[in-house]
């Protein structure tokens, strides 16, 4: 008796895990869970022209990062990696995915100035721009925490290389610490994982289609 | 053997590898970046194939000022710092790459180095030596990305 009980267990169990099985790998859940705290709806002026709102993008997944145009190194570096992947995919994949680049440096970037930096890296990434507060509270909301280093900050050696040429323009604007951190929104703008500029396309790509 | 390292020689001077008595240069390019742009990455290789450490001073251009950086990232936080010299150690290589040491061109003088364009660039280091390169601008260097990875 004890043995067919044992017995009928054991089939329920591998039936349980077999349906568990196929659930997860027919959805992303593993891949990219539901990130809990963090994330929410913002608006902000576009590079597009006008104000646009997170939810604007219902239905689209959402690739955001927070960066500024003045950056030489990191910020370019990413948006060349994303439009490659972008440029990898077909277009009707490419139409339900959104690319925002979010500057950070409102003392220096307009959403014109946006749209002639993001256009060259590929034309459908929109740029977002505000009010520092604003940008502050959107910073906030994905824990995206960046600072603009205060000029004495700025390394000795840098210092004295400005005492020393009183002529040499003033260097400022690009140094900002920000996250490294490629933000991924689902269609519901419910973030779901990160990605860094290293993250291999494939991988990106597998990712990102798994909630298309 | 020989033979691999007369290829290797030739092949050196076909990439246009700038070589001085010591310190080897290798693939110079800068990203293209929008015309509105007020800086721009310059990437490169550096081969120490000597027994001494050689020391990279600065690199300057014709076209703008250029300051050695080095990108930093800390607690997923990145930074860019400006770093006095960069070190090459005997038989060793240094890159210049994104998301790393890098040259940071800025106070453009013939405006934004633009795709296609060769930009000529000096390199000092700390022994006196100079060397010039040249660095392609190029569209975004996939074949080139050295990028961080996690």
């Amino acid at each position: 008796m004890t043995r067919v009980i044992q017995g009928k267990f054991h089939l329920a169990l591998s039936l349980c895990l077999l349906l568990i099985g196929s659930l997860v790998s027919g959805t992303s859940m593993a891949n990219m869970p539901i990130l809990k705290g963090i994330g929410g709806d913002f608006s902000l002026r576009s590079s597009k022209g006008g104000e646009v709102r997170l939810s604007d993008f219902s239905d689209k997944v959402v690739m955001m990062f927070f960066g500024y145009t003045n950056c030489a190194d990191i910020c370019p570096t990413t948006m060349a990696h994303i439009s490659q992947l972008m440029n990898q995919l077909p277009s009707e994949s490419r139409e339900r995915i959104q690319v925002l680049f979010i500057s950070i440096d409102s003392d220096y970037d307009t959403p014109k100035h946006l749209n002639k930096y993001l256009s060259y890296f590929d034309p459908s990434f929109i740029g977002l721009v505000d009010e520092r507060e604003k940008i502050d509270e959107v910073a906030a909301l994905f824990k995206a925490d960046y600072t603009k280093l205060a000029e004495e900050k700025v390394t000795t050696e840098y210092k004295k290389l400005s005492l020393e040429d009183s002529k040499a323009p003033k260097r400022q604007g690009y140094l900002y610490s920000h996250t490294a951190k490629i933000f991924v929104l689902d269609g519901k703008q419910r973030v779901r994982g990160f990605f860094y500029t290293g993250t291999p396309i494939d991988e990106m790509r597998q990712q990102i289609e798994s909630l298309l | 053997m020989k033979a691999r390292f007369c290829l290797f020689v030739l092949l050196c001077s076909w990439i246009g590898a700038a070589q001085a008595s010591e310190l080897m240069v290798h693939d110079a390019w800068i990203r293209g970046m929008p015309p509105t742009s007020r800086v721009v990455p310059v990437y490169l290789s550096l081969h120490n194939p000597s027994d001494k450490p050689l020391v990279l001073k600065a690199i300057s251009s014709p076209r703008g000022i250029v300051e050695l950086h080095q990108t930093l990232m800390e607690n997923e936080v990145m930074r860019m710092q400006g770093v006095e010299a960069i070190q090459i150690p005997p038989h060793g290589m240094v890159k210049l790459a994104p998301g790393g040491y890098h040259g940071m061109m800025s106070d453009f003088k013939a405006g934004v180095p633009a795709l296609g364009e060769e930009v000529a660039l000096t390199l000092t280091l700390a022994d006196g030596e100079i060397l010039s390169v040249v660095a392609k601008v190029t569209a975004k260097g996939e074949a080139h990305d050295h990028s961080m990875h996690h």
